[in-house]
């Protein structure tokens, strides 16, 4: 009877298994309850800050985009991807990724999975799916909120350049959409770096911190411009990218540069983490 | 090489000893560097050779080259300090050798107020792509000596021509007969040195000129950009030349290193006078357009868009006069100048042109190229066509109307406060100066400026050249008297500037502005007005401006107050010009990123594809021998596991047993003795050093498909805290990918027998509750194999007592168990067979009988150990033997039990303990040679 099954061995750890184990998790659903949220407590700081001031006459001449992002649905939701793109959603992606296995270890659920057996790269494969699925959901929930949230308060005007044009609103929305996929992309590095992690520590706090550790130290070296041409190995070095959507005109090099680098970033740091995952020896 | 830091005194022989020591150091060195460097230098060589031989239609010598490593070094030129004068004047220059000479030399000429070293980067750069490099500081800067006299065709000129004579003695370049291959190169104050160099020394064989000047006069005291009916007045450029009179004073002289002629000069300029004939006079002999009809030498011309100060008429006149003189020239209009960023950028295209025209021969090519800057919403291209056309374009020109009605502008008294277009120097190419720019020219004053602004662009349009449109000017009615001039009539001092705008944003197109001073008699003046050349992309949409002001700050301004009504007469005439090529890759990636992105692609397409192919193939490899006969391997066989931790510690040596179908194994050991690790190992967790562990003649490893038929509990429950234990084990079954019915999801829980406690979260859940749910976890789909570490953790006696049931029966139905544990005691009630472990290895195996000693042995505390065995003997017991200290261990054979010990009691010994069955701990004690515990 079960001699039968083995050679048409179904495949384990289904997809949507993994996915409602994730979704089971208070953490998870905080983290991507936080991502909806926030522009909505952007909108209400903005409000708490007061009315716009005079937007019509000082659109052009304002050179950043906080100073507009009252000015139309779309500027609101440029304003918050800038907000953030930077730190918050690289900190979401290591909480997701670095939990994957390490969180499983922590809870001694790992063994019993690798038992059943579910093959080691088909487990990391499901998980870095899930995370990543995940994560988008939750980077696109964000962008969708805030343009709905802009587009009720601030009406549905497309983006305004600082010191240039106002776009349309459909155009707008492209770019938002190209915007978000570029901030994903700028996400790679770290989806390499904590899923290495996750298969080499057995917490999952260490994992997430060391992916955060890296992303600020990345940041700082990036800081210091005498390091020169040295600075595009740093995984945070095209991490702006996805603004090259929300101006005019828009430079794609800097967009291919990131989503190279991530690529990279992300090949390395995961066959290195599938590589270390399928030879660890799997204790406690 | 040390010999030729002596350069300062050149002597003939001299100069013949040192090039002898200079050969012989460079053979030397060649010897020691070349088997360093062999690939290298070889490689050079062969590309110097092939130079040589593609020059060789004009080389009539052809001398052998050498290599050394690349040097510098610096020394002063004596030079004249007026032709003929006696006064000797010191020029200081670096000397820059490439690795392989003798090569084709450059001379680099400096910028205003620069000296050699701000030459460093480019002549380091020009060295490397093997060229002699000759940098120096031109006269009345740094550490040269003499006065500055603009590129004076009496002083910088003959210094230039000095140096030259250097380059001609110079071993380490490359000649054709006595004259050496020598390039003039410079930027802006070093450009015009460049052309009239080139015009005037006929050794120089190629010219680069970048942002520089054709007719100094109209580039610091230009005629105005509008002719009307009158003579031509020109309009002082007080703001770029206060920068650059600024840039020769010193602390201690007001004239500062200039000339008395340019000092006197300046003064009168900036105290508003018109320029005499004698300044005019001297201001050419500092003009390249005096002496460019005698150039013969390929020419670049490189101009700048944003530059007030040398704009594109500048080398438009230059390009109107090779053109005369016959000289092959080309021109690139570049996104830079004087107000852009100086010549950034332009480096890799004068190397390019020196490559092609000065190391070879190539004809120059008489195309044009043209930078087209970012607007608002689209990127900067680069436009090529097949030949220079002038500020006029070769395409058709395009006519725009601008609203026309006439508007009344005002010069203040005194021409301040002056409207702020633009500061010397101030990059507007970048976000920064554009945004100081508006800053500072958000407060110009509304009343001295007229806007005539178009209906939005239907079509796109590139604009290239001078825009022309003419102004009509008149006196306001009952203004103040304009202007006086000596003639008595009236006069008009007005700037024209083209800007647009793209929805709110408002860019200033880049050229700057048009000074136009006209004579304005009583009826008016129309004036056809030239606008600064430059280019511009339009987009359908945008709206052209026209801006005139009565004051510029970057002009001398009219001191006298004056009214004027200002309008235009028919449309802006904009230039187009035709284009062969456009260069549309700013704003987009390289390719070298794209194919990268690809290539990192199929990389991990790659990766992925490798994987699976070997994950598919190590199934496919187990499976036939899972499928192999119709004899069942055993469930488990192992054979010589050995596993080291990293510590160095041995877990597990060379441990190798079997187990049949239908056994209790227990696997006993103390602590440490490697039961988890072994049982790990055969759960595919940890990888062994050396051994292998087959399950059903499948071979053991991560993730083997076998272990589908094994069932798991090792070393402690694990679970999802936060769900009930129902919803785990639904999750947990779900994970296999296995149809629900095979779980048996009631048969495992009824061995869970959690009751409520099913349906309430994990975390709440007692050890034992925990241990049995992992129990039942492992028990899902009733695996022909049940792995169980230290399954009785936890569990209270009644719930030991169910599971050793439950375990007999599972093995029952042909399934087998494996329990380890360190109870001895629970492990001989339940097992039916042994493997004992210590220190790693396995000291017994065999069925528990074989291993514990026979069920019907006995262990009999007497008082006299030696009277007790004498009689035991004599009735013929089996065996008997000491049980130290005070009892003996007996086989009684055919003998029961009572008999027995009515032999004992009957020989007068006391019996003070009666046990009966199996021992296994002191057989275990006893295997592992441990000594009993005294109790």
């Amino acid at each position: 009877m079960s001699a039968a099954q083995l050679p048409g061995r179904p495949g384990t750890m289904p997809f949507r298994v993994e996915l409602a184990r994730q979704l089971s998790q208070w953490r998870v659903r905080i983290v991507l309850l936080i991502l909806v949220l926030i522009p909505v407590i952007v909108r209400l700081a903005l409000l708490i800050g007061g009315a716009p001031t005079s937007t019509s006459g000082s659109s052009s001449s304002a050179t950043t985009l906080v100073a507009l992002a009252q000015a139309s649905g779309g500027t609101f939701t440029a304003f918050v991807l800038q907000l953030t793109q930077g730190f918050l959603i690289t900190l979401i992606a290591a909480l997701l990724y670095g939990d994957m296995i390490a969180g499983e270890a922590s809870r001694s659920t790992l063994k019993y999975l690798l038992t059943i057996p579910v093959p080691r790269l088909r487990l990391l494969a499901v998980k870095v799916g899930v995370a990543s699925a995940l994560l988008l959901a939750g980077l696109i929930a964000l962008t969708v909120v805030a343009l709905v949230v802009g587009l009720v308060s601030y009406g549905p005007g497309g983006i305004q350049v600082p010191g240039g044009p106002r776009l349309a609103l459909g155009d707008s929305i492209g770019r938002l959409g190209l915007a978000t996929a570029t901030g994903a992309a700028g996400l790679l590095w770290a989806a390499g770096l904590g899923t290495l992690l996750t298969v080499v520590s057995n917490s999952p706090l260490a994992a997430a911190g060391g992916v955060v550790l890296v992303s600020i130290l990345s940041r700082l070296l990036d800081s210091i411009p005498t390091l020169g041409d040295l600075r595009i190995i740093l995984p945070t070095h095209y991490s702006t990218a996805f603004s090259q959507f929300l101006t005019a005109p828009t430079d794609l090099a800097p967009v291919a540069d990131s989503v190279l680098s991530g690529l990279v970033w992300a090949v390395v740091l995961g066959t290195w983490a599938a590589w270390w995952f399928s030879r660890k020896d799997v204790s406690g | 090489m040390r010999s030729r830091m002596m350069r300062r005194d050149r002597l003939p022989d001299a100069h013949a000893g040192r090039r002898l020591a200079h050969s012989a150091l460079v053979v030397v060195a060649a010897l020691v560097l070349a088997p360093l460097l062999s690939g290298a230098v070889s490689a050079t060589t062969a590309a110097a050779a092939a130079s040589t031989a593609a020059a060789a239609s004009t080389a009539t010598t052809t001398a052998a080259t050498t290599a050394a490593s690349p040097s510098v070094h610096s020394f002063l030129v004596p030079v004249h300090d007026a032709p003929g004068s006696s006064t000797i004047i010191q020029i200081d220059a670096d000397l820059y050798t490439p690795a392989v000479t003798p090569a084709p030399a450059v001379l680099l000429a400096h910028g205003f107020g620069q000296t050699k070293t701000d030459l460093a980067p480019e002549a380091k750069q020009l060295q490397d792509a093997g060229f002699v490099v000759l940098a120096y500081t031109a006269r009345g800067f740094g550490q040269s000596g003499g006065s500055i006299g603009l590129d004076s065709l009496d002083g910088e000129v003959p210094d230039a021509r000095a140096l030259v004579d250097v380059l001609a003695g110079e071993p380490a370049v490359e000649k054709v007969g006595d004259d050496p291959v020598v390039g003039a190169v410079g930027g802006s104050y070093g450009g015009a040195l460049a052309l009239m160099l080139g015009a005037t020394d006929p050794r120089i064989d190629t010219v680069v000129a970048a942002i520089t000047w054709n007719d100094l006069a109209e580039a610091l005291v230009p005629l105005s950009a509008g002719r009307g009916d009158g003579s031509a007045l020109r309009v002082f450029k007080s703001g770029w030349a206060s920068r650059l009179f600024g840039a020769g004073i010193t602390p201690t002289d007001p004239c500062g290193r200039f000339t008395p002629a340019f000092c006197t000069l300046y003064q009168n300029l900036v105290t508003g006078g018109q320029p005499s004939a004698a300044e005019l006079a001297l201001l050419e002999r500092s003009s390249p357009a005096t002496v460019l009809s005698g150039m013969h030498a390929p020419t670049l011309l490189l101009q700048g868009l944003e530059d007030n100060l040398f704009g594109l008429d500048q080398s438009d006149a230059n390009a109107r006069q090779l053109a005369a003189a016959g000289a092959p020239a080309q021109v690139q209009w570049f996104n830079g100048g004087h107000d852009g960023g100086g010549i950034g950028g332009t480096d890799t295209v004068i190397q390019s042109w020196l490559t092609d025209h000065l190391k070879t021969a190539e004809p120059v090519a008489p195309t044009f190229s043209y930078a087209v800057p970012p607007n608002a919403t689209v990127f900067g291209t680069t436009v090529t066509a097949s030949a220079y056309p002038g500020l006029d374009g070769s395409g058709e020109a395009q006519q725009v109307a601008l609203d026309g009605a006439q508007k009344t502008i005002v010069n203040p008294p005194g021409g301040q406060p002056a409207s702020v277009t633009g500061l010397p120097g101030l990059d507007t190419s970048s976000v920064a100066g554009r945004t100081a720019i508006g800053l500072l020219g958000a407060a110009n004053s509304l009343a001295e400026q007229a806007q005539f602004v178009s209906a939005p662009l239907p079509d796109p349009l590139v604009l290239a050249g001078a825009a022309s449109v003419r102004v009509r000017v008149a006196s306001a009615p009952g203004a103040p008297s304009t202007g006086e001039t000596v003639s008595g009539s009236g006069e008009a001092l007005l700037f024209a500037q083209l800007s647009v705008g793209t929805g709110d944003a408002v860019r200033v197109l880049p050229g700057g502005v048009a000074p136009i001073r006209v004579a304005l008699p009583e009826g008016g003046a129309d004036v056809t007005v030239t606008l600064p050349a430059t280019t511009w992309s339009f987009t359908p949409g945008d709206q052209l401006t026209l801006t005139l002001r009565s004051t510029d700050s970057q002009f001398q301004g009219q001191a006298s107050p004056a009214a004027y009504v200002v309008s235009l007469d028919g449309p802006i005439s904009l230039p187009t010009v035709t284009a062969a090529a456009v260069d549309q890759s700013e704003g987009q990636p390289t390719t070298g990123v794209l194919v990268g992105i690809a290539a990192t692609l199929l990389v991990a397409l790659a990766l992925v594809i490798g994987a699976l192919v070997r994950s598919r193939r190590g199934a496919g490899a187990r499976l036939p021998a899972a499928e192999s006969g119709p004899v069942e391997r055993p469930p488990l066989s192992i054979h010589g596991l050995t596993k080291r931790f990293r510590s160095g510690f041995l877990a597990v040596d060379d441990v190798s047993f079997t187990v049949e179908r239908g056994q209790v194994l227990g696997l006993l050991g103390e602590n440490g003795a490697g039961k988890t690790t072994t049982l790990r190992m055969v759960a595919g967790l940890i990888r062994p050093d050396a051994g292998t562990a087959t399950s059903f003649g499948a071979e053991i490893g991560p993730g083997s498909p076998v272990l589908a038929r094994v069932g798991c509990f090792i070393e402690g429950p694990g679970f999802l805290p936060h769900l009930s234990g129902r919803r785990n084990l639904e999750l947990y079954w779900a994970a296999t990918g296995r149809p629900r019915a095979e779980a048996q999801f009631d048969e495992a829980l009824a061995v869970a027998d959690l009751g409520g406690a099913l349906a309430k979260p994990v975390r709440g859940y007692s050890q034992g509750m925990r241990q049995r749910l992992a129990i039942a976890q492992a028990m899902l789909g009733m695996p022909d194999l049940l792995i169980l570490d230290e399954p009785t953790n936890g569990l209270d006696p009644p719930q030991i007592t169910a599971l050793r049931g439950v375990l007999r029966r599972y093995a029952e139905g042909g399934r087998t168990v494996i329990v380890s544990s360190h109870l001895l005691g629970e492990v001989e009630l339940t097992c039916s067979h042994v493997v004992v472990m210590s220190h790693g290895q396995v000291v017994a195996t065999g069925p528990v009988g074989d291993i514990a000693g026979d069920a019907s042995e006995l262990v009999i505390g007497v008082t006299a150990v030696d009277a007790a065995l004498a009689a035991l003997r004599t009735l013929g017991v089996d065996r008997a033997e000491i049980h130290p200290p005070a009892a003996i261990r007996v086989v009684p054979g055919p003998h029961p039990v009572e008999e027995v010990v009515a032999a004992l009691v009957g020989a007068g010994v006391g019996v003070t303990d009666l046990q009966r069955g199996r021992h296994l701990e002191e057989a275990f004690l006893s295997l592992i040679g441990a000594t009993e515990p005294s109790a």
